[in-house]
């Protein structure tokens, strides 16, 4: 394996909060050198917890450790002139731009795409906004709960029991979403860079990629206008389908489907009768009598797994051919042999704040030339040698902090 | 122009996680072939529907989910599994820069193509798969899709309300983000060759991107001891309330309509509260604060919603929008195709003819480029479309190879 990585030499900036900060991550792990330009007081997301010993503090933010690795930090302050010189300057100097300003904001005050292309041809700026730089509901506040459920998302996720609410599944997936788009847009620019021998603005909006983010809902509505119906733990469909999770004697949940493998249900029935239930699975015959009394056989599945253990339904159906899994929490892949061996977890040390934590590495493992995690910046943390590479002497940074502007 | 017009892309993808990376290279002009068999036909073109005509109606170019997924592409036919194959794929590796499939671990390697042998006919080719597992490590013949992907990486547990089964996701995300990381990584992998002239292998698994975009969880787990856990429709990171979502009004035919509402800082509370009309229980102590709301959001849940519950949910979005309130409907398919002013304005829903389906709507492609656009030009491929094309115009077989190639069962 080689020192280099994907990336390098490739030079981003990044002005984001929690619509974009992922995209400028996958870049930054990869060997871009993303330079992270916060206000004075830090970006809004290093208030976002859970903090180190449940302890706010802007230094502290595991949501902020997570989501900035491999980064570096500047400040600067976009309300002086001086700060706007300076942000013209690092644009001036990169590849790439992203950015989460409020729509018309940066070129209201001169430093949208339009200035910073005009100092740099070359430069890919990409925008991400929650709705579109204009429309209807460009002014509209937003969130990721408001986003999943404006995408027809969370209109496929819950339970059986439609008095339930519809639910959002857990983590900001509506911005991972976006900035999976933000990264794609951007490579795809640079590639086209080199053909038309300058750089462009990519316009992303989290609504317009949550949109297309629904697998069949979409497909059964346009083909055949029908909706999908929300159902515990397993797709959305037109129609109510056969349960596929089934509690464990562990407390944990495991996926398990019916089959019309002889071969997989012999082994099933060998399993129950393991369990001591063997006469409840020897009641059934051929797969067309099982799948005609398809809620008894989900009842003796229910029964048998509550003797079994999760992870030994998932291994044991693996083995034999089936893609049954068990419902794991993301720790329980911490100690994982599979992800040890494959080299998965990234150890960052927090010198002071915290011991060596596993960071989850790159979600591609590129054989030859992997990426590499590195901790997430400190506020301000490389502000000289940021500045100082473009030119600025420590007493020029001196009083550039005196008037605010860093 | 577009934009990656100059990159050729063979790809083994099938049912959608292959399909949605090349989609999207596909949607930016990478020349994408699809390599399809008789022997194993995409679940997209035979058991994933709707087939709006029925299963069978145009053979295997009947299913409209398989034309949304596979727009823009070519369809070659060739049995991977018929020796004769091996030279066509040979020719077609030598012009190519990129190969993507998201089969099991073990399949190409069968057919006798690995890394190396593909890397001895092209040196600098790009080879991204993506099994669930991987191609390495102890589970790596483990066979998923993507309810298999959500439930092993945790997505499907932090998914439902506390104390209740996990809801899960009511689709395959993994399927769309495991294509949207398959794309990125070729991408990745197309800059690093312009800049160093080597091509990558990248064993992308989808269970590890999975387990990335909960990496929060993991990091409070090690640090503060805490497992994860479900939060239902709850937020505690950022802190909000209310922060859920509320029924309202049932609409056409006693479907259950439900509309999101989110207040992340005191200002949005207070034009929550003005919005509502200030009633009496608005100015209880238990919710005069951010944090006091999240410990009595149950209570606060319960209020919200028989204020949402009389009204349209619409009407409820417009309401709290206008005083600058998070607040959005939980939109259906004709919500978003028919209802949703903001998508019609951004055209996400362009209606696309098929030569045997019709005129459909398809999903958009999100990313706008403001030089080089990318786009829907044409409907996913016919069954076989563009095999004698690229045999002869691509690879410059004469019409007796191609007959020799389809007597010997090579090409169906």
């Amino acid at each position: 394996m080689s020192s280099e990585r994907p990336l390098d030499g490739l030079r981003v900036i990044e002005l984001a909060d929690e619509q974009a900060e992922w995209a400028g991550k996958l870049l930054a792990d990869m060997g871009a050198d993303v330079i992270k330009v916060e206000p004075p007081a830090g970006t809004n997301t290093r208030c976002i917890g859970p903090f180190v010993d449940d302890i706010p503090d802007p230094e502290r933010s595991l949501h902020f450790w997570h989501y900035n690795t491999s980064k570096r930090s500047v400040t600067l302050d976009l309300s002086t002139r001086q700060g706007r010189a300076l942000w013209l300057e690092l644009a001036a100097g990169a590849d790439v731009v992203i950015e989460t300003a409020v729509p018309g904001s940066l070129d209201a005050i001169g430093v949208g795409y339009d200035a910073l292309s005009l100092a740099n041809p070359a430069l890919v700026m990409t925008s991400v906004t929650p709705w579109g730089p204009d429309g209807p509901y460009a002014n509209f506040a937003t969130g990721d709960l408001i986003q999943m459920a404006m995408s027809g998302i969370i209109n496929s996720c819950g339970y059986d029991d439609h008095d339930i609410p519809p639910v959002r599944p857990g983590a900001n997936h509506s911005f991972h979403i976006a900035s999976h788009h933000a990264v794609i847009g951007t490579l795809v620019a640079l590639h086209a860079r080199d053909s038309i021998g300058r750089g462009q603005h990519v316009d992303v909006a989290v609504h317009d990629c949550a949109s297309v983010c629904v697998e069949f809902a979409a497909t059964h509505w346009f083909y055949t206008q029908r909706f999908v119906e929300r159902q515990t733990g397993r797709h959305a469909h037109p129609q109510f389908t056969a349960r596929s999770t089934f509690l464990a004697r562990d407390g944990h949940y495991a996926n398990m489907s019916q089959t019309r493998d002889e071969r997989v249900w012999a082994a099933i029935v060998r399993w129950a009768h393991e369990a001591g239930l063997g006469e409840l699975f020897d009641q059934f015959g051929d797969a067309t009598d099982r799948f005609a009394r398809g809620s008894e056989v989900l009842a003796a599945y229910e029964a048998l797994v509550a003797e079994m253990d999760s992870e030994e339904i998932w291994h044991r159906g693996q083995q034999l051919g089936m893609t049954w899994g068990a419902v794991r929490q993301p720790e329980d892949w911490l100690d994982d042999p599979h992800a040890t061996d494959r080299g998965f977890f990234q150890v960052i040390e927090h010198e002071g704040v915290a011991g060596p934590l596993k960071y989850p590495g790159p979600p591609y493992a590129f054989t030859a030339h992997p990426g590499r995690l590195a901790r997430a910046p400190r506020l301000g943390e490389h502000n000289a040698e940021v500045y100082s590479a473009l030119g600025y002497t420590p007493a020029e940074l001196t009083t550039f902090r005196e008037i605010g502007a860093i | 122009m577009l934009p990656l017009q100059d990159v050729r892309v063979l790809d083994f993808g099938w049912a959608m996680a292959g399909p949605q990376c090349t989609r999207l290279l596909a949607d930016f002009g990478a020349d994408v072939i699809k390599i399809e068999s008789a022997e194993r036909p995409d679940l997209g073109r035979v058991s994933f529907g709707p087939h709006p005509f029925g299963q069978d109606a145009f053979g295997f170019d009947s299913s409209g989910y398989f034309n949304n997924f596979n727009r823009n592409k070519k369809s070659l036919n060739l049995n991977m599994q018929c020796p004769e194959a091996s030279g066509v794929f040979r020719d077609l590796l030598a012009v190519s820069d990129v190969v993507v499939e998201n089969y099991s671990a073990g399949v190409l390697a069968r057919w006798g193509w690995t890394y190396e042998t593909m890397k001895a006919v092209k040196p600098d080719i790009i080879y991204v798969s993506m099994a669930g597992p991987g191609h390495r490590g102890p589970y790596r013949d483990y066979r998923t899709f993507g309810p298999t992907v959500q439930a092993l990486s945790g997505l499907t547990y932090l998914s439902g309300f506390p104390g209740e089964r996990p809801a899960g996701w009511g689709f395959s995300y993994m399927d769309h983000t495991g294509g949207y990381l398959a794309a990125i990584a070729v991408l990745m992998a197309l800059y690093q060759r312009k800049q160093r002239g080597y091509g990558e292998y990248v064993d992308l698994s989808q269970i590890e991107g999975a387990i990335t975009l909960t990496g929060t969880a993991i990091l409070d787990y090690q640090v503060n001891g805490r497992p994860s856990a479900p939060q239902g429709n709850h937020s505690n990171h950022p802190a909000a309330a209310p922060h859920g979502i509320y029924r309202c009004l049932d609409e056409y035919g006693g479907r259950d309509r439900w509309v999101a509402i989110a207040c992340y800082t005191d200002d949005q509370w207070e034009a929550f509260v003005a919005t509502v009309g200030s009633p009496a229980w608005t100015s209880d102590a238990r919710f005069s604060s951010l944090l006091s709301r999240r410990d009595s959001q149950d209570d606060l849940d319960r209020l919200v919603e028989e204020w949402t519950r009389p009204q349209l949910a619409h009407d409820v979005m417009r309401r709290l929008q206008k005083a600058g309130v998070p607040a959005g409907v939980v939109q259906n398919h004709k919500d978003l195709t028919e209802r949703d002013e903001q998508l019609a304005h951004r055209g996400m829903f362009p209606e696309v003819i098929h030569p045997k389906l019709g005129e459909f709507p398809m999903d958009g492609q999100p990313i706008n480029l403001s030089e080089t656009p990318g786009g829907i030009r044409r409907h996913g491929p016919l069954w076989g479309e563009h095999t004698e094309g690229i045999l002869r115009d691509l690879l410059g077989y004469e019409p007796a190879r191609i007959e020799a190639l389809t007597a010997a069962g090579a090409l169906r």
